[in-house]
Order: structure tokens, then sequence, then C-alpha cells
């Protein structure tokens, strides 16, 4: 970061403020002393007094406030142009120009902009409102509809055919037939739109497939109200199901322009992500960042390392990475050879330094993390490798309050808590814990509570509890369980369960007991618990195929 | 490299990349599926065991391989995979 001292405008700028000031005193007090009255002099040299202090002091503020980095605010020119790009005012708060523009639904239209990459192809903004309109015509009328596609141009097309026609769009936390029946189930008359068939889903889909050519159309964009809850978003909950968390068309707009922001994402990017588009970071980063600001995005979701070689090298630079801490850490240790990189962000699981600078030097790029969760969006970040403090995105206020931290910021309708404990430092805050109730295994959020009620609603299982093994942290590699089922096997047990939770929950060791060991008080001993899992080899055979 | 030998040492590498330290390389089926039912392996497993793969023997899975589902549906085809990219 470059040292304010040697800005050679801010130099000269406070040395002709000094002047100024001392030449002001001077030509007042001869003033004074020549005529009697000289307050209209004093009034105009006042004045200019004021623009240099503005001049000189509201970056300097604006610095402060972390509505410029410090690097951009190396001249005032430079901040002039950081505040017109960014529609903020300087107090950091969003201008009403912009609070209009969030309005579209595409505030980032450029008629020759490119949206989306597709195996080297390119298509512009304007053909994609073609595209947007004609579906949007076509598609059924239905109040609310659940958008699988995997494929990201697919999927901004359901979602925008969705914003034109005022149907709301569900996003069910993962693509098991269970979880989007039950997403179905809370919302009679959803439309399942798939790009891709579901194994064993028992409702009707509309299959999505790939548009006719339309025409560009650059007439007036549709107009999405600021405050319409056009999307949901899910959580697995605690209650054994899915949980609802409506998002407002502005406030997602203005999310993705505050975090494209805090990035230097601009319209010439194009970001290449390894996530899906119906998770929170996803749909933030891959599809919301490229309706606001007009940057790309790349159609495909690269799972090997060798894919993500291959999406990388189908689009121009500058390109950003968009994935998690497994797949940085995969394409970093993979023998390959990476094109330029301008960055790559990691979010959805905690990010070592280590791991990060290993990255960097691997990929030759930076590496950033992002902070954030489903109810709120994003709202921090941090370069990994620099250290442990996470700087809040411009906006997002934190309070500690009994019962946990509550965030609040221009693109929340209303504060939200946080699952996390944290550490509040100058400038931001550190990462402690995770509340005990809820776990990620490779970056997937779930409670224990809600993970228990599945398992032990499995037809045959008389009791059985879910076991995090790693004492304190973060992150848990894989889960334990312990279960009373005399009658099940464990691969049907297996079976039954990889219906109703995601393969990542699947317990490693599962282990078959005869009863839990709970206490008087009816709870289960964690250390007994640990004890179990640990014992699992003498353990480990369950009655498989037992007579019942 | 025997074919035998090999399907040992790609078990072993199996067991190591995904911490499956209960197994003994003889419990893993060469024919046996290594996802979903059989090993019972996600995607998550996948991905380390790519990355295992890429370290050890420098082949690459990709997606685009029109029998990357055939490659990874048991250990025998892994490892003839693998043998005929680093033949």
């Amino acid at each position: 970061m470059r040292s304010r001292v040697h800005d050679p405008l801010y130099l000269l700028a406070i040395l002709g403020f000094w002047t100024w000031i001392f030449v002001s005193l001077a030509f007042g007090a001869l003033l004074l002393a020549l005529f009697a009255n000289a307050f209209w002099w004093s009034a105009v040299t006042n004045l200019i007094d004021y623009a240099i202090i503005a001049l000189v002091f509201v970056p300097e503020y604006a610095v402060r406030r972390r509505v410029l980095t410090e690097e951009e605010h190396s001249g005032f020119f430079d901040y002039v142009r950081g505040l017109l790009r960014s529609g903020l005012q300087p107090n950091g708060r969003p201008a009403m120009k912009t609070l209009g523009a969030m309005q579209s639904i595409m505030p980032g239209f450029r008629p020759g902009g490119i949206l989306v990459w597709r195996n080297g192809e390119p298509l512009t903004h304007g053909r994609f409102i073609g595209q947007v309109l004609a579906l949007a015509q076509s598609m059924p009328e239905v109040r609310c509809a659940i958008n699988l596609c995997e494929d990201r141009h697919l999927f901004l097309l359901a979602l925008c055919a969705c914003l034109v026609r005022g149907s709301r769009c569900l996003l069910p936390p993962d693509r098991l037939a269970n979880t989007i029946e039950q997403v179905a189930a809370g919302n009679p008359g959803a439309l399942c739109i798939s790009d891709t068939p579901v194994p064993d889903l028992s409702l009707p889909l509309w299959t999505l497939g790939e548009p006719d050519a339309a025409e560009e159309d650059i007439g007036t964009l549709p107009e999405i109200p600021y405050e319409r809850e056009c999307l949901v978003a899910f959580t697995s909950g605690s209650t054994g199901r899915p949980q609802p968390h409506p998002k407002r068309w502005g406030d997602l707009m203005l999310g993705a322009v505050l975090a494209a922001r805090r990035f230097g994402i601009r319209a010439e990017t194009t970001l290449i992500a390894t996530v899906h588009a119906q998770h929170m970071y996803g749909l933030e980063l891959s599809i919301m960042v490229p309706l606001a600001v007009g940057a790309a995005t790349e159609s495909s979701r690269p799972f090997f390392p060798a894919d993500v070689r291959r999406a990388l090298g189908q689009v121009p630079a500058p390109r950003v990475l968009v994935t998690t801490p497994v797949h940085l850490t995969a394409c970093a240790g993979s023998a390959i050879d990476w094109p330029a990189i301008d960055f790559a962000i990691s979010a959805t699981a905690p990010l070592s330094a280590e791991q990060a600078r290993f990255a960097e030097g691997r990929m030759g790029t930076r590496v950033f993390e992002i902070y954030g969760c489903t109810e709120a969006g994003s709202l921090a970040s941090r370069r990994t490798g620099d250290g442990p403090v996470w700087r809040w995105y411009d906006t997002v206020k934190a309070t500690p309050t009994d019962s946990g931290t509550l965030v609040e910021g221009d693109f929340l309708p209303a504060p939200v808590p946080l699952a996390d404990i944290l550490e509040f430092e100058e400038g931001g805050f550190r990462l402690l814990g995770r509340s005990r109730e809820m776990l990620k295994v490779a970056g997937k959020r779930a409670s224990l509570a809600d993970l228990n009620l599945k398992l032990t609603g499995i037809p045959g299982v008389v009791d059985g509890v879910f076991v995090a093994p790693e004492e304190e942290g973060l992150e848990v590699r894989r889960l334990a369980a312990i279960v009373v089922a005399p009658c099940l096997g464990r691969e049907s047990l297996l079976q039954e369960l990889r219906r109703v939770i995601d393969p990542v929950f699947l317990p490693r060791p599962l282990v078959f007991v005869d009863s839990l060991p709970r206490n008087e008080a009816g709870k289960l001993p964690r250390r007994r618990l640990l004890q179990l899992i640990g014992r699992q080899s003498d353990t480990e055979s369950g009655p498989d195929g037992a007579p019942c | 490299m025997t074919d035998d030998a090999l399907l040992d040492e790609v078990a072993q590498l199996i067991i190591e990349a995904l911490h499956l330290e209960d197994l003994s390389a003889s419990d893993i089926d060469p024919d046996a599926p290594l996802f979903g039912e059989g090993l019972g392996l996600d995607s998550i497993d996948a991905l380390e065991l790519a990355l295992a793969i890429s370290q050890r023997y420098g082949v690459q899975l990709s997606s685009d391989d029109p029998n990357l589902m055939k490659v990874l549906g048991s250990l025998r085809n892994l490892c003839d995979h693998i043998r005929a990219r680093t033949a």
C-alpha cells in the first residue's frame, strides 16, 4: 500500500492549505487596517479555505469511513472517480440516484457488454435481455418457481424471466428430491425449472433448454421495484424443514454493488465459479454481481482442477475465481499451469493463512475470503495471507448483544443475528468460533438438531445422535453418528440417510449400539459419545441382516 | 507395474487421501462402485481423490472426459485409466 506522504498532490494540497491560511490571515489584517469594513473580503477568503479543507480532508474522511481503500485514495481525482463509479455518497451510503438504478433488472446494462461466456462464446447484455423477454412470454403462469438450473446462463434466464413475470424464485439448499419436495410443500403451486433431470423427483419439472438466438433488445429495461421480495434462499434450518429467507431485489443489487466495490470487480471482469448459483455466496458473486455491475460470468460449474483450468482458459482476462477452500486447495495442489487469475475469492468455510499463501504462490494470484451467511449475504472480507482480521463491507454495522452479534447494513431490511462468535477490533473483527449447535462440513451448514431429527425420523431407528468429533474449531471434517436400530442394516440405514441429508453429512464412522449413553437428565455426555466413536473398531460391524 | 500391484497402490492412496484408515487395501473390492453406494464416497472425496492422483501420477481427471463416470465407477477402472494415461 502506497504511503500518503509520497503522494505529490496530497503534499501540494497540504502546502497550499497552510500557505493560504497564512496569506489570508495576513491580507485580512492588512485589509482590516486599510478599510473599516472588510467583511466581504474575509468571507471570500474563508470560502476558499473551506474549499481547500474539503479537497484535502474529505478524501481522508472517506478512507476512515471505508468508502475508499487507501489505494484508491491516491489523489483527489481518483477519489472523485471512485465515488462516481460506486454510486455512493462520501458517508458511504448509496446515493439516491443509485437506489433508483437498483430497480432495473440489470443495473450494469451496457449495450455491447458481455454477461455470459459459454464454451468460449460470449453473450451480450442486449441479446440476453431479448432471451429473457422471450422466455417470460412462453413461461407458464405461476406464483413461484423453484430454480434448479445448474448452467449459470440458464439459471440467469429463469431468474430474470421470473422477475419480469412477477413470480418468486425459490432456491433450495441442495438438489435432493426430498429437499425440493419440502420447499414445494411450503409453496403450493411452485413450478420446478431445471436444465438437467433431478433423480427421484416426484414433482413435474419444466425443462429449460438452450434458448433460440434472440434478437438484441436494447429498448427499455424491465423495472423491478426495490422492495419486491423476488427471491427466497433457504438454509437447512434446525426443524427438519428448509428455512426460507426472502430477499428484496434492491437489497440484492445493492449488496452486489458493495461486494463488487470491495474487490474491484468491474465491467471487464469475468467471474468463474465452482459454487452453485443457488447457494447465497454463489448467487451473489456469480449472478448478482454481473447483473449489478455488468461483469461477465462463465456459465459452467467447473469441478475438477482440470475443469477449472479449462473454464479459465476460455474467457479473457481479468479473471476472478469464486471458489471454496476445498476446491482452492485441490487446484493449488494439482500440477497445472494456471492462466493469469486476477484474484481468487474463497468462502463457505474458513481458509487458513498457510492454505491461502500456498494457493497464492502456486496459482500466481491473490486470495481473498468473504464472510457472510445466507440470512445476510456477504458482510466482510480479508486477504487471508495478510492476517486474521476481517473488514466489514461499506455500510455494515455490527453490535454485540447478550445473545450474540447483530448486523445492520443498507442492504439489510432488518438487523440480522449472526451464528458466529466474533471479537471486535479496530476496523473489523476476528472470527472465534461457531455457536455449538451449528456446524459446517465441506462448506455446507447444518444444525446438529436438524440432522438428529432426520436420523431419528428414519423408520427402524429407535434412537440416534450425530457427533462432531472435533473439540473446537469452525470446520468439521466428517461427522460420526451413534444409532440404536436393531432391525436395520448399515447399508439400508445409509441408503435411507442419503435420501434425506446431503452426502457430506453422512456419518463416518457410523456406530451401532444397544442404547445411547443417556444420563439421568436424559442428556448425552459428550465424553461418553466420543468414547463410543473412538471404540468404533469393537462395535464397527453393525447388525447387518439381523433377524427382527 | 503389474495390475495387482497398481490396484493395491491406488487402494492405499484412496485410504490415505480420504482418511479411511479403518479400512485396509484388501477391503476395497476392485469392482465395487467407489461412489454413492459401495464404498460410499461423495463429491468432496472425488475432489480429494483427483488431487491425490494428480500429485502421484500426474493424471488429471476432467468432467470433459466422456468416460469419467466409468473411470470413477470402480477401483479397477480407475487403475486402467491411470495406466492408459501414464503409458
